[in-house]
C-alpha cells in the first residue's frame, strides 16, 4: 500500500510539469495585455508598451517558459501577482481559508442531506418519498446557482433581514446563503446517485439473503448495502471536493467571497499571469491528492480493491 | 429537535444582526467599493478599487478641491525656472507612527514610484533635489499645460522610515499622513480605517480630501453590481458610487435613501477606425443618425448630458461657447443625406467594439438600433477590460473594428482627455486610437497641450468636429446613492467617494 502510495506521488512530478507547460502556454496565447490592467485606463500605449517589455511580456516563448519553470520548479516560488504585487503563494493561502471553510460545509451538507435522501428514495423505490426525493433533485440539478443565491438574498437578507447579503465579516452567518446556493445542485446529484447505487445493490442475491435470513431492515441497509453502494459514492465526494476547493466561482462573486475562485476569476479578467499559473499549479496539486485521498479509501471501503493494490507488490 | 433548530436560527439571526446593521450614526460609514484594491501600498498601478481608497489613505503634495488646485502637504509651490520648481513643505507633518514627514522623504517616494514604474506619469520626473529640511526642488524633463499639478496630485506621500519598517511595502498596513489609519484589512473583503487623534494639519488649512467628518470608515468589496443595490437597500452599506444607472430610481424619493449626482468626469465617445471609415461625411452620418438623448434614457436612466467635444465641459480649458453650439444632435435628414453622399447603403455593416459593462452595452445597443432604422448593420463586439486595451492599443487589431466606444477623464485638463487618444506621440505607431495620421490635427493638438488658450483648444475642437474622427456622446453623471445616515455625499476630482468630508 505504502509503495502504491509512493508510486502515485512520483506520478505527480510528471503530472504538475504537464499542467505547468499547459497552462504556461494557454497564458501565452490568449490575447489581452496585463499592462493596461496594471496601469489603468488613462495609460498611453507608449507608456503601455514600455511597462509590457519592463515586464518581460515581449520575450519569446521559450525564454518565458524556461524562467517561469526555473521559478517554479528549481527555486519553488510562484512568483508575485502583477496586479496586487504581493506573492501569489500568500495570496493563494490567504484565500484558501474561505474557499475551504465554503467546501467543507458544501461537502457536510451534499453527504448528510444528499445521501440520506437517495437511501429514502432507494428504499422507497416508486413510493411517495422516492418521487419526493427525485422531484427536490430534479429542482436541485435544474435551478442554476447564482438565480437560486440571488432569490436567498432577496428573501432572506434584503426582505427578511435575517442573514448579510455579501461578505465574510459576520462569521458563521455569512457563509449560510453561499453553502446553500452553492450545494443545492451537489446535494441533488449526491442524492440520485445514492438512490441509483442502493437500488442496484439492494436487488443483489447477497441483500435477498441477508433479509431471508431475518435480519432487521436497518442491519441489511447499513451493514450489507450501504458499504456496498460506497463506491459510487466516494467517487462523488472527491470529485466534489476537488471542485470546491478550485473555488466556487459564481458563489464566491455573488457573495463577495475572497475566495480561491474570486481571486482566479479576477486574474484572468485583468491577465494577471502569475496568479493564474500558480493557482492552476496549486489546484492541480491538491486535486491529485484528493484523488490519491479517494483512491486510498476505496481499499479501506472494499477489501478487493485493496487485495488488488497489495496483490501488485506481490506480483512484483 | 424543533426547539433545537429554533434555538441556532434565533442565535444566528441575533448575531448576524448585531453585526452587519450599519453603524451609529455620525460615528462611522461603510461604503460599497466595486473593486478590490488588492494592495494598498502607496506606489501601486491606479485599478478600480485603488481609486476608491486612495484619498482615504493617502495624501498627496497637491489636489484639486472643487475648481482649485490646493497644497495639501505642499505649504507653497515657487517657479524657479519652465522645468524647475520648488516645493516647501508644511513644516510640523507627522506620519501616524509619529515620524516627520521631510524633503528627504518626497525624494524617496517620488524617486521610489518612478523605479517601480506602476505611476508612468512621473516620468516626467527628472530628480528631485534637497535644498533643506522642507523644500525640495523638482527638475522636470518637459513640462505641458496642467503637468505640473497631475505630477504634483500622482504621487502619495510617505515617511521614508514608515515605508522601509512595513515588512509588505505597505501593501496591507500603511502607515500614512492621512486622517484615518488603516486598522484592519481583510484582504478582499472589508478595510476599516480609524480616526487619527492627532492628524498634523490644523482645521482651517485642511483639504477636502483630508477632512474627517467621521470616526471609523468600512470599505466593503461587493464586485457583483446587484449585490452591491441589495447591500444598500438591506442597509449594510451606506454609501456607493458603484449602483447602476439602471438601479438609481430604487433609491431616488424612496424613505430612508437619497441620491446625490455629482458631474464625472468622464465621457462616453465614439472613436472612428480611419482604416475602414475614411470618409468624413460617413463618419458624420452616423454622428447623426444617433440621438444622444436615446442613449441618456436607455443606458443612464434619464440622468447624463450631451458631451459637448471629446471630454465634458467641467474642465477648467473648455471654452463656454461650445456649450450653445450645434454638436451633432440627432438629425434624420442631415444623416441620410450624409450616408447617400458617402454612398453607404442599407445592408453595410459596421464591427462595434467596446469594453464590456452595463452602461456600456446599453449605449452599444442603443447605437446598433438607431443605425438599424438606417438599414445599417451593427455587430456589436464586447471586450473584458485587458483584451479591450489590447484591440484599443494595437495597430495590427486594425483590421477587426470599425467604430470603438471608449471612455475617458482626467483630474485637471481637457487636454489631457484629448491626449489619452488623440496625440499621436502616445502611441506607438504613430497614429491617433481611430488610426488618423493627420498632420494639421497633430500640430493642432501639440499646440492646445503646450497652451490650452481658448484660440488654441477652439481651434483643435473646431477640426476634430468638422472631421469626426471621434466625437463625444454622453458626459456621466456620478450616482451616489446613499441612506439618509449621510446627508451631504461628497466625492473627489477623480469621482470618488471621500467618506471622511461626506456630512452625517
Amino acid at each position: 500500500m505504502i509503495r502504491y502510495i509512493g508510486k502515485r506521488l512520483l506520478w505527480m512530478i510528471p503530472v504538475m510539469l504537464g499542467i505547468a507547460i499547459l497552462i504556461f502556454s494557454i497564458m501565452y496565447i490568449c490575447p489581452g495585455d496585463p499592462a493596461s490592467s496594471l496601469l489603468g485606463p488613462s495609460a498611453s500605449a507608449v507608456e503601455l508598451a514600455a511597462k509590457r517589455e519592463e515586464m518581460g511580456l515581449n520575450d519569446p516563448y521559450i525564454v518565458r517558459l524556461g524562467r517561469y519553470l526555473y521559478q517554479t520548479f528549481i527555486k519553488f516560488d510562484l512568483g508575485t501577482s502583477y496586479k496586487f504585487g504581493t506573492s501569489v503563494f500568500a495570496g493563494l493561502m490567504e484565500r484558501m481559508q474561505y474557499t475551504l471553510v465554503i467546501a467543507l460545509l458544501c461537502m457536510a451538507l451534499q453527504v448528510f442531506v444528499g445521501t440520506p435522501l437517495g437511501i429514502a428514495a432507494a428504499t422507497h423505490h416508486n413510493g411517495i418519498a422516492d418521487r419526493i426525493c427525485m422531484f427536490l433533485a430534479l429542482l436541485g440539478v435544474s435551478i442554476p446557482a447564482f438565480w437560486l443565491a440571488l432569490m436567498l438574498v432577496l428573501i432572506f437578507a434584503v426582505n427578511l433581514g435575517w442573514l448579510p447579503t455579501s461578505g465574510v465579516s459576520n462569521g458563521l452567518a455569512s457563509f449560510i446563503l453561499p453553502c446553500i446556493a452553492n450545494s443545492f445542485a451537489g446535494i441533488a446529484s449526491q442524492a440520485r446517485h445514492t438512490r441509483s447505487s442502493m437500488l442496484e445493490v439492494i436487488r443483489s442475491d447477497y441483500i435477498v439473503t441477508a433479509k431471508a435470513k431475518g435480519l432487521s431492515e436497518k442491519t441489511v441497509l447499513f451493514r450489507h448495502a450501504l458499504p456496498n453502494a460506497l463506491i459510487p459514492i466516494i467517487t462523488i465526494v472527491g470529485n466534489g471536493m476537488g471542485m470546491m476547493l478550485g473555488g466556487t466561482v459564481i458563489i464566491e462573486n455573488v457573495f463577495a467571497i475572497p475566495g480561491v475562485g474570486r481571486y482566479m476569476t479576477d486574474a484572468i479578467n485583468s491577465r494577471d499571469y502569475p496568479v493564474v499559473m500558480g493557482g492552476v499549479l496549486i489546484l492541480g496539486l491538491i486535486f491529485s491528492l484528493i484523488m490519491l485521498l479517494v483512491d486510498i479509501v476505496y481499499a479501506f471501503v472494499d477489501p478487493r480493491i485493496k487485495a488488488q493494490y497489495e496483490g501488485r507488490k506481490g506480483k512484483k | 429537535m424543533k426547539k433545537f433548530l429554533s434555538l441556532v436560527l434565533a442565535l444566528v439571526m441575533a448575531l448576524s444582526m448585531a453585526s452587519f446593521a450599519s453603524a451609529e450614526q455620525g460615528k462611522s460609514v461603510v461604503v460599497g467599493l466595486a473593486g478590490d484594491p488588492g494592495n494598498i501600498g502607496p506606489f501601486q498601478g491606479m485599478g478600480l478599487g485603488r481609486i476608491g481608497i486612495l484619498f482615504t489613505t493617502y495624501e498627496m503634495l497637491m489636489v484639486k478641491d472643487g475648481d482649485t488646485f490646493r497644497g495639501c502637504l505642499m505649504k507653497e509651490l515657487t517657479k524657479v525656472d519652465d522645468l524647475t520648481y520648488d516645493v516647501e513643505l508644511y513644516d510640523y507633518i507627522v506620519d501616524q507612527a509619529g515620524n516627520k514627514l521631510t524633503a528627504s522623504d518626497i525624494k524617496f517616494c517620488f524617486e521610489t514610484a518612478k523605479a517601480d514604474g506602476n505611476l508612468p506619469k512621473l516620468s516626467s520626473v527628472d530628480s528631485v533635489e534637497v535644498l533643506s529640511d522642507y523644500v525640495a526642488r523638482f527638475h522636470f524633463t518637459a513640462l505641458a499645460a496642467g503637468d505640473l499639478e497631475s505630477l504634483l496630485m500622482e504621487c502619495p506621500i510617505v515617511t521614508q522610515a514608515a515605508y522601509e519598517a512595513s515588512a509588505d511595502k505597505m501593501a496591507t498596513d500603511p502607515i500614512t499622513t492621512s486622517p484615518y489609519q488603516v486598522v484592519d484589512y481583510k484582504t478582499g473583503s472589508t478595510i476599516t480605517y480609524k480616526r487619527n487623534e492627532n492628524y498634523w494639519q490644523k482645521d482651517e488649512l485642511t483639504v477636502t480630501t483630508s477632512r474627517h467628518n467621521v470616526d471609523e470608515i468600512t470599505f466593503k468589496i461587493i464586485p457583483d453590481p446587484v449585490q452591491m443595490v441589495n447591500a444598500l437597500k438591506a442597509k449594510e452599506i451606506d454609501i456607493s458610487a458603484a449602483i447602476d444607472g439602471s438601479y438609481i430610481s430604487d433609491f431616488m424619493g424612496v424613505e430612508g435613501f437619497d441620491v446625490t449626482q455629482i458631474p464625472d468626469n468622464t465621457t462616453k465617445y465614439l472613436i472612428f477606425n480611419f482604416d475602414s471609415i475614411p470618409n468624413a461625411a460617413e463618419r458624420q452620418a452616423i454622428a447623426y443618425a444617433v440621438d444622444v438623448d436615446d442613449i441618456i434614457a436607455f443606458a443612464f436612466d434619464g440622468i447624463g448630458y450631451h458631451a459637448k467635444t471629446v471630454g465634458n465641459n467641467k474642465y477648467p480649458d473648455f471654452v463656454e461657447s461650445w456649450n450653445d453650439e450645434e454638436y451633432y444632435e440627432y438629425d434624420d435628414d442631415k444623416a441620410q443625406a450624409l450616408f447617400a453622399e458617402a454612398g453607404v447603403t442599407a445592408g453595410k455593416t459596421y464591427r462595434l467594439i467596446y469594453n464590456v459593462a452595463d452602461d456600456n452595452t446599453r449605449i452599444a445597443t442603443t447605437i446598433q438600433a438607431a443605425l438599424g432604422d438606417y438599414g445599417i448593420n451593427v455587430t456589436l463586439i464586447p471586450y473584458d477590460n485587458a483584451l479591450f486595451g489590447t484591440y484599443k492599443y494595437d495597430d495590427k487589431k486594425s483590421g477587426e473594428w470599425d467604430i470603438m466606444l471608449d471612455e475617458g477623464g482626467s483630474s485637471n485638463l481637457l487636454t489631457n482627455v484629448w491626449k489619452l487618444t488623440l496625440d499621436s506621440r502616445d502611441q506607438t505607431y504613430g497614429k491617433t486610437v481611430g488610426h488618423v495620421a493627420d498632420e494639421k490635427l497633430q500640430s493642432l493638438i501639440e499646440a492646445a497641450i503646450n497652451d490650452n488658450s481658448p484660440e488654441n483648444m477652439d481651434a483643435f475642437h473646431q477640426y476634430l468636429k468638422e472631421q469626426c474622427y471621434e466625437y463625444g456622446l454622453v458626459s456621466k453623471v456620478n450616482n451616489l446613492a446613499h441612506t439618509t445616515v449621510v446627508t451631504r455625499a461628497a466625492t473627489c476630482f477623480r469621482g470618488q467617494i471621500l467618506p471622511g468630508a461626506c456630512e452625517y
